[in-house]
């Protein structure tokens, strides 16, 4: 295999080259280079992604930085770059990589893989700003093999058990604990109870007609599906898609995955109690939870946001999920601030990520943030507006030995989650059509070990 | 002087012919421009790199000969997301031709309002694909879905439209038609115009009854619109991708892509096998070079299938006097 300069390509692919790419590049970007700037006035491109909310929250984040900092002006873009690599990609090779700009904890391990963002650990070391003020586990999760930080944390969503409160005072039952100290099993026999037929009957009841419910004990984005809503049930379980360090070794056949899923198919299935993939086309659980159509529901801090925004007199409560056979798990996603390796503005762009990962934080994207001093002061936990116990339901479980979080250090999740790989037995599973262990049993050998040895 | 005087009309008579050639040529450069930079040069181009090793990160293609086409071949997925895409034009193709000529026979005599008709059956060609699939797959939803409530009505069953693999292609299928059936109406519409009253009426004096007319006289003489769009549909539909992303894929989160295809792999397409390829996918090819073979992979069976219809059109295309297959005038009166 020897390399390929373009010089050796033919003419007509230079052409291609000069023509389509050189006229959106502007080679102003030339990675190797240090970027100093000093004191300098400069410019710094900035991509944002998320909806409209989660972009002004990230300029109304950014004033007191372009306060603190009038050399340095933001020249906000919208794009992907962060949410799907691949945006990042085009960005790369077209050399229009912005100089800061969100990877998602999905996303963190491509760009670090592939070079493409820079090591931030000597900025950390001269800004005199210890790791230590960050959550451990979000930085331990985003330290590369070489021990290099790749990006300071933005905040991150965790998932935890959200709760209508009234729904619960109607059935008679207490509130789920707000530190997970409750189970799966708990939480199956709540969904029974909270889940009501036209005439009123619960899911418990013998005369409960599954055929007409009207109110739905829990929902799950499982149902979707998307690996936020199983992975922590599977985690609770002990068991996991992918496990091992670089999660690259194949765990979808094991006892405990087989169980952790047969849990979520139960619940849609035997119970009745949970949204099915059919209900969620109609109208996703979360907007259900929020009118009051279900009583449970796995979400994540950005669920708060919504209340506020849709059902601002909503009586809900958050607790932290629950006990499986292995412990409590959770799973959280991080969004991380980065710098590109290409920039040529690296100390601007250092201070932007610093600023927003560190005093900036807490106002960004609807995330609890990882830098502890404000996670869990009056700027965020203890604000007016958040929930009873956020703390213990969101802040704290983040440390839970089971927590996982989803980086992809080997590259292999996305062919493994894909149609190619554990997607249809999945969807056998919540679609009710096979039970977990025919879906998944041997699933390792006969499919996802062969996926996981060509992606490595 | 004669000579002198035809060698100086003769050079003056060159000079404006060359002006005259200089002046087209300035006027078709553009589109020539266009055509070499943003066609040519580009096809090229992925021929070159279907032969290269490039993740688009690192800094230049790295040759690797014929692996990526070794690879395809022996890609054992290549196979089901092809016959995915034969699916979809099985279904897809055969009710837009056929749908859209009924549309554009119930509204091609003017009437009251008609117009009317004609924009709405047209509207929906103009919108996006990606909107569409959004707002089809809640149609499709099997707890109130429209679709699904006028089918529980007749039939008493509610299928899983899009979470069934028996049944996912086919509504993508009946989604694009409904898209682009607007698109059809318009051309048989206008070819429906170019039929001559005077063959329809003398085929009514000779004796042919409604449906004879249609099948003996306006088919052969709207064959040409018809093969067209038979040709140019097809072409689309081996290209299917939006729709199926829309209806299929995660419906949050970033998955895109990456997550579409389902259920049970009914509904990747070739493309968007090709775009798992490129963006998603860590496999030892993945990336521009395996991308670009599957996209030449695409090309030829286009072109093959473009081939064969313009072989078989043939037999059944009837241009005004000129027969598609021998390309020679003919004489209406003497057949």
């Amino acid at each position: 295999m020897r390399p390929l300069s373009k010089a050796t390509l033919t003419g007509l692919v230079v052409c291609a080259l000069t023509i389509g790419i050189t006229g959106c590049s502007g080679d102003d970007n030339s990675p190797g280079d240090d970027g100093k700037s000093g004191d300098a006035p400069s410019t710094i491109r900035v991509m944002l992604w998320g909806n409209d909310q989660d972009i002004s929250s990230v300029k109304e984040a950014a004033e007191g930085f372009t306060t603190a900092h009038p050399n340095i002006k933001i020249e906000w873009e919208s794009g992907d770059c962060g949410v799907d690599y691949a945006a990042c990609k085009t960005l790369v090779a077209g050399g229009n990589l912005p100089d800061a700009f969100i990877l998602g904890t999905w996303s963190y391990f491509d760009a670090v893989r592939d070079g493409v963002v820079e090591d931030l650990t000597e900025y950390l070391a001269d800004s005199n700003t210890s790791v230590a003020d960050f959550t451990p586990k979000v930085i331990s999760d985003l330290t590369a093999s070489d021990g290099g930080i790749y990006g300071l944390p933005m905040g991150y969503n965790i998932q935890s058990l959200f709760y209508n409160k009234d729904l619960f005072d109607a059935a008679g039952l207490a509130y789920p604990p707000a530190d997970g100290s409750y189970t799966y099993d708990d939480l199956r026999e709540w969904a029974k109870k909270l889940t009501l037929d036209g005439a009123g009957k619960n899911a418990a009841e013998a005369s409960f007609d599954a055929e007409d419910v009207q109110q739905w004990g829990y929902f799950n984005y499982a149902a979707s599906p998307i690996p936020q809503g199983y992975t922590p049930v599977l985690a609770a379980f002990g068991g996991a898609i992918l496990t091992g360090e670089n999660r690259d070794v194949c765990s979808a056949d094991s006892d405990e995955t087989i169980a952790g899923f047969q849990w979520i198919e139960d619940l849609m299935w035997t119970d009745h109690t949970a949204i099915t993939p059919q209900l969620q086309q109609e109208e996703s659980g979360d907007a259900r939870w929020i009118r009051g159509q279900v009583a449970m529901q796995q979400g994540s801090h950005e669920q708060v946001a919504a209340v506020q925004a849709q059902s601002p007199d909503m009586n809900y409560g958050i607790a932290a999920l629950p006990k499986g056979p292995a412990g409590n798990a959770t799973l959280y996603q991080a969004h991380v601030w980065s710098v590109a390796k290409s920039s040529e503005v690296k100390d601007a762009a250092w201070e932007f990520v610093h600023y927003m990962a560190t005093e900036g934080a807490g106002k960004q994207m609807a995330l609890i943030p990882a830098y502890k001093d404000l996670a869990e002061g009056e700027d965020f936990a203890l604000a007016p507006n958040e929930p009873e116990g956020l703390v213990q339901a969101q802040i704290e479980p983040v440390e839970w030995p089971l927590t996982v979080t989803n980086t992809d250090p080997s590259g292999v999740s996305a062919i493994v989650t894909s149609q190619d790989g554990v997607a249809p037995a999945i969807e056998d599973i919540i679609t009710g059509r096979k039970s977990a262990k025919e879906a998944l049993g041997g699933i390792c050998a006969s499919k996802l070990d062969a996926l996981i040895t060509g992606s490595e | 002087m004669p000579s002198s005087g035809r060698r100086s009309r003769h050079k003056s008579g060159r000079s404006l012919s060359r002006r005259r050639a200089l002046t087209a040529l300035l006027f078709v450069a553009p589109q020539v421009f266009g055509l070499v930079a943003f066609t040519a040069v580009p096809l090229v181009a992925s021929l070159v790199y279907s032969f290269t090793h490039w993740d688009l990160v690192a800094p230049s293609p790295t040759f690797v000969g014929m692996d990526n086409w070794e690879a395809l071949f022996t890609d054992d997925r290549v196979p089901t997301v092809l016959w995915n895409t034969v699916r979809f034009i099985l279904v897809g193709t055969s009710t837009f031709l056929v749908f859209s000529l009924v549309a554009a026979l119930l509204t091609f005599t003017p009437r009251r309002m008609v117009g009317l008709y004609r924009a709405a059956m047209f509207l929906p060609y103009v919108l996006s694909q990606i909107a569409v699939g959004v707002v089809w797959r809640w149609m499709f939803n099997s707890q109130s879905g429209p679709v699904t409530n006028i089918v529980e009505l007749i039939t008493g069953q509610s299928p899983d439209w899009l979470l069934d693999p028996a049944t996912a292609m086919p509504s993508i299928a009946m989604v694009v038609t409904w898209q682009t059936i607007g698109y059809g109406m318009t051309l048989y519409i206008a070819a429906l115009q170019g039929v001559p009253v005077s063959l329809l009426e003398a085929s009514t004096i000779d004796g042919a009854n409604r449906w004879q007319r249609f099948r003996h006289v306006t088919v052969p003489m709207i064959s040409p619109t018809i093969f067209f769009l038979a040709v140019t549909s097809l072409i689309g539909a081996f290209q299917l991708f939006d729709p199926v992303v829309a209806m299929t894929g995660a419906s949050v989160g970033s998955a895109g892509p990456a997550s579409a295809g389902g259920p049970s792999n009914s509904t990747r397409t070739i493309v968007l096998y090709m775009y798992n390829q490129m963006f998603n996918y860590n496999e030892r090819v993945s990336g521009l070079g395996y991308a670009a073979a599957i996209a030449w992979l695409l090309a030829i069976l286009i072109f093959l299938v473009t081939v064969v219809q313009f072989i078989a059109g043939s037999r059944w295309v009837h241009y005004e006097g000129v027969s598609l297959s021998r390309g020679r005038r003919r004489t209406r009166g003497r057949r």
